[in-house]
Protein backbone atom coordinates (compact mmCIF):
# COMPACT_ATOMS: atom_id res chain seq x y z
CA UNK A 1 0.00 0.00 0.00
CA UNK A 2 0.87 3.45 -0.55
CA UNK A 3 2.56 5.97 1.72
CA UNK A 4 -1.35 7.66 1.19
CA UNK A 5 -2.84 4.81 1.73
CA UNK A 6 -1.49 4.04 4.63
CA UNK A 7 -1.90 7.79 6.15
CA UNK A 8 -5.73 7.74 4.95
CA UNK A 9 -6.30 4.20 6.99
CA UNK A 10 -4.00 6.15 10.03
CA UNK A 11 -6.00 9.26 9.81
CA UNK A 12 -4.39 12.40 9.79
CA UNK A 13 -5.15 16.36 10.29
CA UNK A 14 -4.34 19.40 8.46
CA UNK A 15 -3.12 21.85 11.63
CA UNK A 16 -2.07 25.45 11.50
CA UNK A 17 0.99 26.74 14.35
CA UNK A 18 0.69 29.86 16.18
CA UNK A 19 4.18 30.52 17.63
CA UNK A 20 6.64 32.19 18.79
CA UNK A 21 9.42 30.02 17.80
CA UNK A 22 7.91 27.78 14.91
CA UNK A 23 11.60 26.83 14.17
CA UNK A 24 12.10 25.08 17.57
CA UNK A 25 9.01 23.74 17.63
CA UNK A 26 9.68 21.90 14.65
CA UNK A 27 13.32 21.06 15.77
CA UNK A 28 11.44 19.68 18.49
CA UNK A 29 9.19 17.20 16.19
CA UNK A 30 12.20 16.36 14.21
CA UNK A 31 14.13 15.22 17.04
CA UNK A 32 10.71 12.99 18.57
CA UNK A 33 10.23 11.44 15.23
CA UNK A 34 7.16 13.11 15.05
CA UNK A 35 7.08 13.61 10.76
CA UNK A 36 5.02 16.10 9.37
CA UNK A 37 4.18 16.78 5.68
CA UNK A 38 2.54 19.39 3.49
CA UNK A 39 4.65 21.90 5.37
CA UNK A 40 3.97 25.33 3.89
CA UNK A 41 3.88 28.99 5.61
CA UNK A 42 1.59 31.13 5.35
CA UNK A 43 -0.63 34.15 6.69
CA UNK A 44 1.85 34.64 9.24
CA UNK A 45 1.57 31.07 10.63
CA UNK A 46 2.88 27.52 9.17
CA UNK A 47 0.20 24.68 8.33
CA UNK A 48 1.06 20.96 8.04
CA UNK A 49 -0.40 17.77 8.16
CA UNK A 50 0.46 14.83 10.73
CA UNK A 51 -0.94 11.81 11.76
CA UNK A 52 -3.48 11.26 14.55
CA UNK A 53 -1.19 9.49 17.15
CA UNK A 54 1.62 12.19 16.34
CA UNK A 55 -1.17 14.83 16.98
CA UNK A 56 -1.48 13.73 20.58
CA UNK A 57 2.20 13.59 21.36
CA UNK A 58 2.77 17.81 20.52
CA UNK A 59 1.27 18.72 23.82
CA UNK A 60 4.88 18.67 25.43
CA UNK A 61 6.46 20.82 22.73
CA UNK A 62 3.34 23.39 22.58
CA UNK A 63 4.04 23.95 26.35
CA UNK A 64 8.11 24.32 25.70
CA UNK A 65 7.63 27.04 22.42
CA UNK A 66 4.90 28.68 23.73
CA UNK A 67 2.60 27.22 20.85
CA UNK A 68 -0.94 26.76 19.96
CA UNK A 69 -2.50 24.15 17.05
CA UNK A 70 -5.44 25.05 15.77
CA UNK A 71 -7.08 22.05 13.77
CA UNK A 72 -7.98 23.37 10.05
CA UNK A 73 -9.33 19.68 8.87
CA UNK A 74 -9.69 16.15 9.59
CA UNK A 75 -8.66 13.07 7.01
CA UNK A 76 -8.72 9.57 7.04
CA UNK A 77 -11.02 6.35 7.76
CA UNK A 78 -11.37 6.72 11.27
CA UNK A 79 -12.83 10.42 10.84
CA UNK A 80 -14.95 8.88 8.06
CA UNK A 81 -16.51 5.98 10.28
CA UNK A 82 -16.53 8.81 12.91
CA UNK A 83 -19.05 10.78 10.92
CA UNK A 84 -21.05 7.46 9.50
CA UNK A 85 -21.38 5.63 13.17
CA UNK A 86 -25.10 5.90 12.60
CA UNK A 87 -25.15 4.90 9.31
CA UNK A 88 -25.89 0.69 10.15
CA UNK A 89 -26.46 0.01 6.66
CA UNK A 90 -23.64 1.36 5.64
CA UNK A 91 -21.45 -0.76 7.99
CA UNK A 92 -23.50 -3.96 7.30
CA UNK A 93 -22.92 -3.31 3.50
CA UNK A 94 -18.95 -3.23 4.08
CA UNK A 95 -19.59 -6.19 6.09
CA UNK A 96 -21.84 -8.06 3.65
CA UNK A 97 -19.23 -7.16 0.70
CA UNK A 98 -16.41 -8.47 2.39
CA UNK A 99 -18.39 -11.66 3.18
CA UNK A 100 -19.13 -11.68 -0.30
CA UNK A 101 -15.72 -11.20 -1.49
CA UNK A 102 -14.62 -14.14 0.73
CA UNK A 103 -17.67 -16.41 0.41
CA UNK A 104 -16.95 -15.91 -3.85
CA UNK A 105 -12.96 -16.31 -3.52
CA UNK A 106 -13.68 -19.90 -2.68
CA UNK A 107 -14.55 -21.15 -6.30
CA UNK A 108 -13.34 -20.98 -9.90
CA UNK A 109 -14.39 -17.49 -12.17
CA UNK A 110 -11.75 -18.02 -14.51
CA UNK A 111 -10.99 -21.29 -17.06
CA UNK A 112 -7.59 -20.04 -18.73
CA UNK A 113 -6.18 -22.51 -21.44
CA UNK A 114 -3.06 -22.21 -23.37
CA UNK A 115 -1.18 -24.33 -25.51
CA UNK A 116 -3.98 -26.01 -27.25
CA UNK A 117 -3.89 -25.77 -30.96
CA UNK A 118 -5.35 -29.37 -32.21
CA UNK A 119 -8.12 -29.00 -30.28
CA UNK A 120 -10.08 -26.32 -29.30
CA UNK A 121 -10.84 -24.35 -26.32
CA UNK A 122 -13.95 -24.74 -26.58
CA UNK A 123 -13.47 -28.80 -26.57
CA UNK A 124 -11.78 -28.69 -23.85
CA UNK A 125 -14.49 -26.19 -22.01
CA UNK A 126 -17.09 -28.99 -22.89
CA UNK A 127 -15.06 -32.42 -21.34
CA UNK A 128 -14.45 -30.38 -18.60
CA UNK A 129 -18.19 -29.85 -18.22
CA UNK A 130 -19.12 -33.63 -18.55
CA UNK A 131 -15.87 -33.22 -15.13
CA UNK A 132 -18.69 -30.90 -13.36
CA UNK A 133 -15.64 -28.35 -13.94
CA UNK A 134 -17.69 -24.92 -15.01
CA UNK A 135 -17.28 -21.93 -13.62
CA UNK A 136 -18.33 -21.59 -10.72
CA UNK A 137 -17.11 -24.40 -9.59
CA UNK A 138 -15.91 -24.68 -5.43
CA UNK A 139 -12.32 -24.39 -5.59
CA UNK A 140 -12.13 -27.60 -2.85
CA UNK A 141 -13.52 -29.87 -5.34
CA UNK A 142 -10.94 -29.99 -7.81
CA UNK A 143 -8.25 -32.14 -7.78
CA UNK A 144 -5.69 -30.71 -10.57
CA UNK A 145 -3.02 -33.66 -10.51
CA UNK A 146 -6.37 -35.97 -11.31
CA UNK A 147 -7.85 -33.50 -13.73
CA UNK A 148 -4.70 -33.35 -15.45
CA UNK A 149 -4.68 -37.38 -15.92
CA UNK A 150 -8.20 -37.15 -17.02
CA UNK A 151 -7.14 -34.62 -19.70
CA UNK A 152 -4.43 -36.42 -21.15
CA UNK A 153 -6.68 -39.88 -20.99
CA UNK A 154 -9.37 -38.08 -23.13
CA UNK A 155 -7.21 -36.29 -25.23
CA UNK A 156 -4.37 -38.75 -26.29
CA UNK A 157 -2.40 -35.74 -28.39
CA UNK A 158 -1.99 -34.23 -25.09
CA UNK A 159 1.67 -35.17 -24.54
CA UNK A 160 1.97 -32.82 -21.38
CA UNK A 161 -0.89 -31.18 -18.94
CA UNK A 162 -0.56 -28.88 -16.05
CA UNK A 163 -3.40 -27.94 -14.55
CA UNK A 164 -3.35 -25.11 -11.17
CA UNK A 165 -5.57 -22.96 -9.37
CA UNK A 166 -4.39 -19.51 -8.84
CA UNK A 167 -6.40 -17.23 -7.12
CA UNK A 168 -10.16 -17.62 -8.57
CA UNK A 169 -8.48 -18.95 -11.81
CA UNK A 170 -8.18 -22.39 -13.18
CA UNK A 171 -5.06 -22.50 -15.07
CA UNK A 172 -4.79 -25.04 -17.78
CA UNK A 173 -1.34 -25.14 -19.47
CA UNK A 174 -1.03 -28.11 -22.63
CA UNK A 175 1.83 -29.49 -23.88
CA UNK A 176 0.12 -31.24 -27.89
CA UNK A 177 1.91 -33.44 -29.49
CA UNK A 178 2.27 -31.46 -33.13
CA UNK A 179 4.68 -34.72 -35.04
CA UNK A 180 1.49 -37.34 -34.39
CA UNK A 181 -1.04 -38.59 -37.26
CA UNK A 182 -4.23 -39.25 -36.36
CA UNK A 183 -6.21 -41.86 -38.67
CA UNK A 184 -9.25 -40.83 -39.56
CA UNK A 185 -12.16 -42.36 -38.72
CA UNK A 186 -12.98 -44.84 -41.54
CA UNK A 187 -9.87 -45.32 -42.88
CA UNK A 188 -8.36 -48.48 -42.29
CA UNK A 189 -4.82 -49.25 -42.21
CA UNK A 190 -3.41 -50.39 -45.52
CA UNK A 191 -2.08 -53.91 -44.67
CA UNK A 192 -5.79 -54.60 -43.81
CA UNK A 193 -7.02 -53.93 -47.28
CA UNK A 194 -7.76 -56.22 -49.93
CA UNK A 195 -5.51 -56.60 -52.99
CA UNK A 196 -5.66 -53.70 -55.27
CA UNK A 197 -4.40 -51.49 -58.55
CA UNK A 198 -3.68 -47.92 -58.64
CA UNK A 199 -5.48 -46.71 -62.08
CA UNK A 200 -5.48 -43.69 -63.62
CA UNK A 201 -8.82 -41.62 -63.07
CA UNK A 202 -8.40 -39.67 -65.75
CA UNK A 203 -6.48 -39.35 -69.58
CA UNK A 204 -2.76 -37.34 -69.33
CA UNK A 205 0.92 -37.83 -69.27
CA UNK A 206 2.31 -39.37 -66.05
CA UNK A 207 4.65 -36.62 -64.67
CA UNK A 208 6.33 -38.79 -61.41
CA UNK A 209 5.65 -41.62 -59.34
CA UNK A 210 6.98 -42.70 -56.53
CA UNK A 211 5.57 -46.65 -55.56
CA UNK A 212 5.48 -47.37 -51.76
CA UNK A 213 4.17 -50.84 -52.77
CA UNK A 214 3.22 -52.73 -55.50
CA UNK A 215 4.35 -52.78 -59.14
CA UNK A 216 5.04 -49.75 -61.21
CA UNK A 217 3.42 -50.37 -64.66
CA UNK A 218 3.53 -46.67 -66.12
CA UNK A 219 7.21 -44.95 -66.50
CA UNK A 220 7.21 -40.73 -66.29
CA UNK A 221 6.96 -39.11 -69.56
CA UNK A 222 4.21 -42.09 -71.02
CA UNK A 223 0.87 -41.41 -71.85
CA UNK A 224 -1.79 -43.08 -69.87
CA UNK A 225 -5.54 -43.53 -70.62
CA UNK A 226 -8.66 -43.39 -68.03
CA UNK A 227 -8.97 -46.89 -66.62
CA UNK A 228 -4.72 -48.22 -67.36
CA UNK A 229 -3.08 -49.75 -64.38
CA UNK A 230 -0.10 -47.42 -63.17
CA UNK A 231 0.41 -49.32 -60.30
CA UNK A 232 -0.34 -52.99 -60.16
CA UNK A 233 -1.22 -54.63 -56.73
CA UNK A 234 0.89 -57.99 -57.60
CA UNK A 235 4.11 -58.97 -57.01
CA UNK A 236 5.79 -61.21 -59.05
CA UNK A 237 8.63 -62.96 -57.09
CA UNK A 238 11.15 -64.58 -59.89
CA UNK A 239 13.31 -67.66 -59.10
CA UNK A 240 17.18 -67.99 -60.39
CA UNK A 241 16.24 -68.86 -64.49
CA UNK A 242 14.00 -65.68 -64.22
CA UNK A 243 11.08 -67.25 -64.09
CA UNK A 244 7.49 -66.63 -62.12
CA UNK A 245 7.88 -68.21 -58.94
CA UNK A 246 5.33 -67.36 -56.82
CA UNK A 247 2.80 -63.90 -56.56
CA UNK A 248 1.97 -62.06 -53.96
CA UNK A 249 -0.97 -59.63 -53.82
CA UNK A 250 -0.72 -56.32 -51.70
CA UNK A 251 -2.71 -52.95 -52.00
CA UNK A 252 -0.96 -51.01 -54.54
CA UNK A 253 0.63 -47.31 -52.39
CA UNK A 254 2.03 -44.90 -54.64
CA UNK A 255 2.00 -41.26 -55.32
CA UNK A 256 1.24 -40.43 -58.96
CA UNK A 257 1.27 -37.30 -60.50
CA UNK A 258 -0.63 -36.87 -63.92
CA UNK A 259 -0.54 -34.04 -66.21
CA UNK A 260 -4.47 -33.55 -67.43
CA UNK A 261 -6.65 -31.12 -69.37
CA UNK A 262 -9.33 -29.75 -68.15
CA UNK A 263 -12.04 -28.29 -70.20
CA UNK A 264 -12.94 -24.17 -68.58
CA UNK A 265 -16.02 -22.55 -69.11
CA UNK A 266 -17.83 -19.78 -67.84
CA UNK A 267 -20.40 -16.87 -68.59
CA UNK A 268 -22.14 -14.10 -66.81
CA UNK A 269 -24.78 -11.53 -68.09
CA UNK A 270 -23.70 -7.62 -68.90
CA UNK A 271 -26.75 -6.60 -66.93
CA UNK A 272 -26.58 -7.23 -63.00
CA UNK A 273 -28.59 -5.65 -60.35
CA UNK A 274 -27.45 -3.76 -57.85
CA UNK A 275 -28.23 -2.92 -54.09
CA UNK A 276 -27.53 0.80 -53.53
CA UNK A 277 -27.78 1.26 -49.71
CA UNK A 278 -29.03 4.34 -47.66
CA UNK A 279 -26.17 6.40 -45.46
CA UNK A 280 -27.99 6.42 -42.57
CA UNK A 281 -29.57 3.60 -41.59
CA UNK A 282 -31.93 2.61 -38.44
CA UNK A 283 -31.71 0.53 -35.90
CA UNK A 284 -32.61 -0.65 -32.58
CA UNK A 285 -31.03 -2.43 -29.18
CA UNK A 286 -31.74 -5.76 -28.82
CA UNK A 287 -31.12 -8.25 -25.59
CA UNK A 288 -30.78 -11.94 -25.56
CA UNK A 289 -31.62 -13.74 -22.03
CA UNK A 290 -30.36 -17.81 -22.10
CA UNK A 291 -32.94 -18.60 -25.34
CA UNK A 292 -35.21 -15.51 -25.13
CA UNK A 293 -34.39 -12.43 -27.11
CA UNK A 294 -35.66 -8.50 -26.73
CA UNK A 295 -36.45 -6.43 -29.07
CA UNK A 296 -36.51 -3.08 -27.52
CA UNK A 297 -37.75 -1.07 -30.42
CA UNK A 298 -39.15 -1.35 -33.92
CA UNK A 299 -38.59 0.28 -37.28
CA UNK A 300 -41.30 2.19 -38.71
CA UNK A 301 -40.84 1.06 -42.55
CA UNK A 302 -41.53 -2.33 -43.20
CA UNK A 303 -42.47 -1.94 -46.75
CA UNK A 304 -39.31 -1.01 -48.45
CA UNK A 305 -37.04 -3.30 -49.82
CA UNK A 306 -34.47 -4.19 -46.85
CA UNK A 307 -31.69 -6.30 -45.07
CA UNK A 308 -31.88 -6.87 -41.56
CA UNK A 309 -28.73 -7.33 -39.80
CA UNK A 310 -28.57 -8.30 -36.20
CA UNK A 311 -24.96 -8.18 -34.52
CA UNK A 312 -25.33 -9.92 -31.08
CA UNK A 313 -22.02 -9.85 -28.63
CA UNK A 314 -22.19 -12.25 -25.59
CA UNK A 315 -21.12 -10.64 -22.27
CA UNK A 316 -18.12 -12.26 -20.82
CA UNK A 317 -17.63 -12.20 -17.13
CA UNK A 318 -13.95 -13.47 -17.50
CA UNK A 319 -11.55 -15.18 -20.26
CA UNK A 320 -14.20 -18.12 -21.11
CA UNK A 321 -16.68 -17.46 -18.65
CA UNK A 322 -19.39 -16.38 -20.64
CA UNK A 323 -22.70 -15.13 -19.53
CA UNK A 324 -26.20 -16.20 -21.00
CA UNK A 325 -26.50 -12.67 -21.78
CA UNK A 326 -25.77 -11.09 -24.94
CA UNK A 327 -26.35 -7.52 -26.03
CA UNK A 328 -26.66 -6.05 -29.60
CA UNK A 329 -28.44 -4.23 -32.20
CA UNK A 330 -30.64 -4.87 -35.24
CA UNK A 331 -29.90 -2.31 -37.99
CA UNK A 332 -32.11 -2.27 -41.05
CA UNK A 333 -30.59 -1.04 -44.25
CA UNK A 334 -33.06 -0.16 -47.10
CA UNK A 335 -32.10 -0.47 -50.06
CA UNK A 336 -32.98 0.09 -53.83
CA UNK A 337 -32.66 -2.27 -56.79
CA UNK A 338 -30.24 -0.46 -59.92
CA UNK A 339 -29.60 -2.41 -62.77
CA UNK A 340 -26.38 -1.93 -64.54
CA UNK A 341 -24.17 -2.90 -67.12
CA UNK A 342 -20.57 -3.76 -66.88
CA UNK A 343 -17.97 -2.03 -69.37
CA UNK A 344 -16.45 -4.46 -71.75
CA UNK A 345 -13.14 -4.07 -69.27
CA UNK A 346 -15.30 -4.02 -66.06
CA UNK A 347 -16.09 -7.81 -67.86
CA UNK A 348 -12.99 -8.96 -68.67
CA UNK A 349 -11.70 -8.10 -64.75
CA UNK A 350 -14.51 -10.35 -63.10
CA UNK A 351 -14.07 -13.07 -65.94
CA UNK A 352 -10.43 -13.30 -64.44
CA UNK A 353 -11.21 -13.00 -60.86
CA UNK A 354 -13.63 -16.35 -61.91
CA UNK A 355 -11.09 -17.90 -63.21
CA UNK A 356 -8.21 -16.84 -60.48
CA UNK A 357 -11.28 -18.04 -58.32
CA UNK A 358 -11.30 -21.53 -59.89
CA UNK A 359 -8.01 -21.70 -59.86
CA UNK A 360 -7.41 -21.22 -55.76
CA UNK A 361 -10.30 -23.84 -55.84
CA UNK A 362 -7.76 -26.26 -57.52
CA UNK A 363 -5.01 -25.77 -55.46
CA UNK A 364 -7.11 -26.00 -52.34
CA UNK A 365 -7.62 -29.50 -53.63
CA UNK A 366 -4.07 -30.05 -54.12
CA UNK A 367 -4.27 -29.54 -57.76
CA UNK A 368 -1.87 -27.53 -59.14
CA UNK A 369 -2.56 -25.45 -62.26
CA UNK A 370 0.26 -25.83 -64.81
CA UNK A 371 -1.03 -23.72 -67.72
CA UNK A 372 -4.18 -21.71 -68.48
CA UNK A 373 -5.51 -21.21 -71.96
CA UNK A 374 -8.89 -19.42 -71.69
CA UNK A 375 -10.36 -16.59 -74.61
CA UNK A 376 -12.61 -14.47 -72.66
CA UNK A 377 -15.47 -13.17 -75.57
CA UNK A 378 -18.18 -10.23 -74.85
CA UNK A 379 -20.86 -10.93 -77.04
CA UNK A 380 -24.23 -8.79 -77.17
CA UNK A 381 -25.14 -9.56 -73.29
CA UNK A 382 -23.47 -12.40 -71.87
CA UNK A 383 -19.83 -12.44 -71.64
CA UNK A 384 -18.43 -15.75 -71.84
CA UNK A 385 -14.37 -17.33 -71.49
CA UNK A 386 -13.97 -20.78 -72.82
CA UNK A 387 -10.35 -23.08 -72.95
CA UNK A 388 -8.58 -25.57 -71.17
CA UNK A 389 -6.92 -25.76 -67.98
CA UNK A 390 -3.21 -27.95 -67.80
CA UNK A 391 -3.55 -29.66 -64.13
CA UNK A 392 -0.79 -31.55 -62.22
CA UNK A 393 -3.10 -33.95 -60.18
CA UNK A 394 -2.96 -37.32 -58.34
CA UNK A 395 -5.60 -38.45 -60.71
CA UNK A 396 -5.87 -42.27 -59.71
CA UNK A 397 -8.61 -44.62 -58.26
CA UNK A 398 -8.47 -48.09 -56.91
CA UNK A 399 -9.89 -50.86 -58.48
CA UNK A 400 -9.61 -54.53 -56.99
CA UNK A 401 -6.68 -56.60 -58.10
CA UNK A 402 -7.17 -59.70 -60.40
CA UNK A 403 -5.70 -62.41 -58.43
CA UNK A 404 -4.66 -65.50 -60.75
CA UNK A 405 -4.56 -68.82 -58.88
CA UNK A 406 -1.67 -70.59 -59.19
CA UNK A 407 -2.92 -73.97 -59.75
CA UNK A 408 -5.00 -73.05 -62.51
CA UNK A 409 -2.36 -71.20 -64.03
CA UNK A 410 0.12 -74.57 -63.86
CA UNK A 411 -2.66 -77.08 -65.18
CA UNK A 412 -2.82 -74.27 -68.31
CA UNK A 413 0.63 -74.59 -68.83
CA UNK A 414 0.85 -78.91 -68.95
CA UNK A 415 -1.95 -78.81 -71.13
CA UNK B 1 46.06 14.25 22.42
CA UNK B 2 41.92 15.46 21.85
CA UNK B 3 42.63 17.56 18.73
CA UNK B 4 44.66 14.32 17.27
CA UNK B 5 41.80 12.55 17.51
CA UNK B 6 39.58 14.88 15.84
CA UNK B 7 41.68 14.60 12.87
CA UNK B 8 42.25 10.90 12.59
CA UNK B 9 38.64 10.00 12.69
CA UNK B 10 38.22 11.15 9.38
CA UNK B 11 41.46 9.90 7.76
CA UNK B 12 40.46 6.67 9.24
CA UNK B 13 36.99 6.39 7.67
CA UNK B 14 38.49 7.77 4.41
CA UNK B 15 41.19 4.66 4.54
CA UNK B 16 38.24 2.18 5.95
CA UNK B 17 36.21 3.71 2.35
CA UNK B 18 33.25 4.24 4.38
CA UNK B 19 31.25 7.53 3.37
CA UNK B 20 31.25 10.59 5.11
CA UNK B 21 27.78 11.09 5.83
CA UNK B 22 27.91 7.72 7.98
CA UNK B 23 31.12 8.90 9.46
CA UNK B 24 31.12 12.91 9.90
CA UNK B 25 27.45 13.28 9.41
CA UNK B 26 27.80 15.14 6.24
CA UNK B 27 24.67 16.63 4.69
CA UNK B 28 23.62 15.22 1.43
CA UNK B 29 21.56 17.51 -0.64
CA UNK B 30 19.76 16.02 -3.81
CA UNK B 31 18.05 18.23 -6.20
CA UNK B 32 16.09 17.83 -9.00
CA UNK B 33 16.43 20.02 -11.51
CA UNK B 34 15.34 23.28 -9.80
CA UNK B 35 12.03 22.48 -8.11
CA UNK B 36 12.88 19.81 -5.66
CA UNK B 37 15.40 19.10 -3.23
CA UNK B 38 15.68 16.34 -1.07
CA UNK B 39 18.23 16.75 2.42
CA UNK B 40 19.42 14.54 4.63
CA UNK B 41 21.26 14.84 7.86
CA UNK B 42 20.42 18.34 8.14
CA UNK B 43 19.82 19.19 11.99
CA UNK B 44 17.45 22.18 12.16
CA UNK B 45 15.29 24.61 10.65
CA UNK B 46 16.70 28.19 11.29
CA UNK B 47 14.27 30.08 9.07
CA UNK B 48 11.29 29.55 6.51
CA UNK B 49 8.71 31.04 4.96
CA UNK B 50 7.46 30.62 1.73
CA UNK B 51 10.53 32.94 0.10
CA UNK B 52 13.20 31.86 1.98
CA UNK B 53 14.18 28.61 3.87
CA UNK B 54 17.81 28.38 6.40
CA UNK B 55 18.82 24.84 7.49
CA UNK B 56 21.60 24.39 9.95
CA UNK B 57 23.97 20.97 9.23
CA UNK B 58 26.65 19.61 11.39
CA UNK B 59 29.28 21.42 9.62
CA UNK B 60 27.63 24.77 7.78
CA UNK B 61 24.82 26.04 7.03
CA UNK B 62 22.83 26.20 3.42
CA UNK B 63 20.26 28.67 2.63
CA UNK B 64 17.57 28.55 -0.69
CA UNK B 65 15.87 31.30 -2.11
CA UNK B 66 13.30 31.06 -4.36
CA UNK B 67 9.13 31.35 -4.81
CA UNK B 68 6.58 29.25 -3.28
CA UNK B 69 8.75 27.30 -1.35
CA UNK B 70 7.20 24.00 0.75
CA UNK B 71 8.12 21.12 2.94
CA UNK B 72 6.86 18.50 1.75
CA UNK B 73 7.65 15.99 4.37
CA UNK B 74 10.26 16.30 7.29
CA UNK B 75 11.32 13.88 9.40
CA UNK B 76 14.27 13.40 11.66
CA UNK B 77 16.40 12.04 9.13
CA UNK B 78 14.87 13.87 5.70
CA UNK B 79 12.86 16.54 4.59
CA UNK B 80 11.85 17.75 0.80
CA UNK B 81 11.39 20.86 -0.48
CA UNK B 82 9.70 21.64 -3.03
CA UNK B 83 8.85 24.89 -4.87
CA UNK B 84 11.11 27.23 -7.49
CA UNK B 85 14.34 28.01 -6.41
CA UNK B 86 16.49 30.87 -7.62
CA UNK B 87 19.89 31.06 -5.34
CA UNK B 88 21.25 28.57 -2.69
CA UNK B 89 23.69 29.68 -0.26
CA UNK B 90 26.31 27.99 1.68
CA UNK B 91 27.78 29.56 4.95
CA UNK B 92 30.44 27.95 6.52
Amino acid sequence: MTGKGIRFLRGYVHIRLISREPERFLYLCGHAGVELWDLLYGEHAYEFCLSVPDFFRLQPYCRKTGSRVLILKKYGMPFFLHRNRKRKAFFLGIFLAGALLFLLSGFIWNIHIEGNHANTTREILNYLETLKIVHGTPKSTIDCPGLAAELRREFPDMIWVSAKIQGTRLILEIKENEDSYEVPSGEVPADAEAPTDLIAAKDGVVQSVVTRRGTPQALPGSEVKKGDVLVGGMLEITDDSGEVASRRYVAADADIRLVTQEAYEDSFRMEREVRVYQDENAWYPVVRIFDWQFHLGFFTDRDSPQDKCLTLSPVHLTENFVLPLSLGKMEQKIYRVETREYSEEEARDLARQHLEQYCEKLEEQDIKVLETNVETTVAGSTCTSRGTLTLLEEAVAEQPCQVVEEQNETKETQQ
Amino acid sequence: MRRKSFHLAPRLAGSLQIPRDLSSREPILTFTGKGELCVENYRKILEYNQHFICIETKTYRFSVEGRDLKIQYYTSEEMKIIGCFEKVFFHC
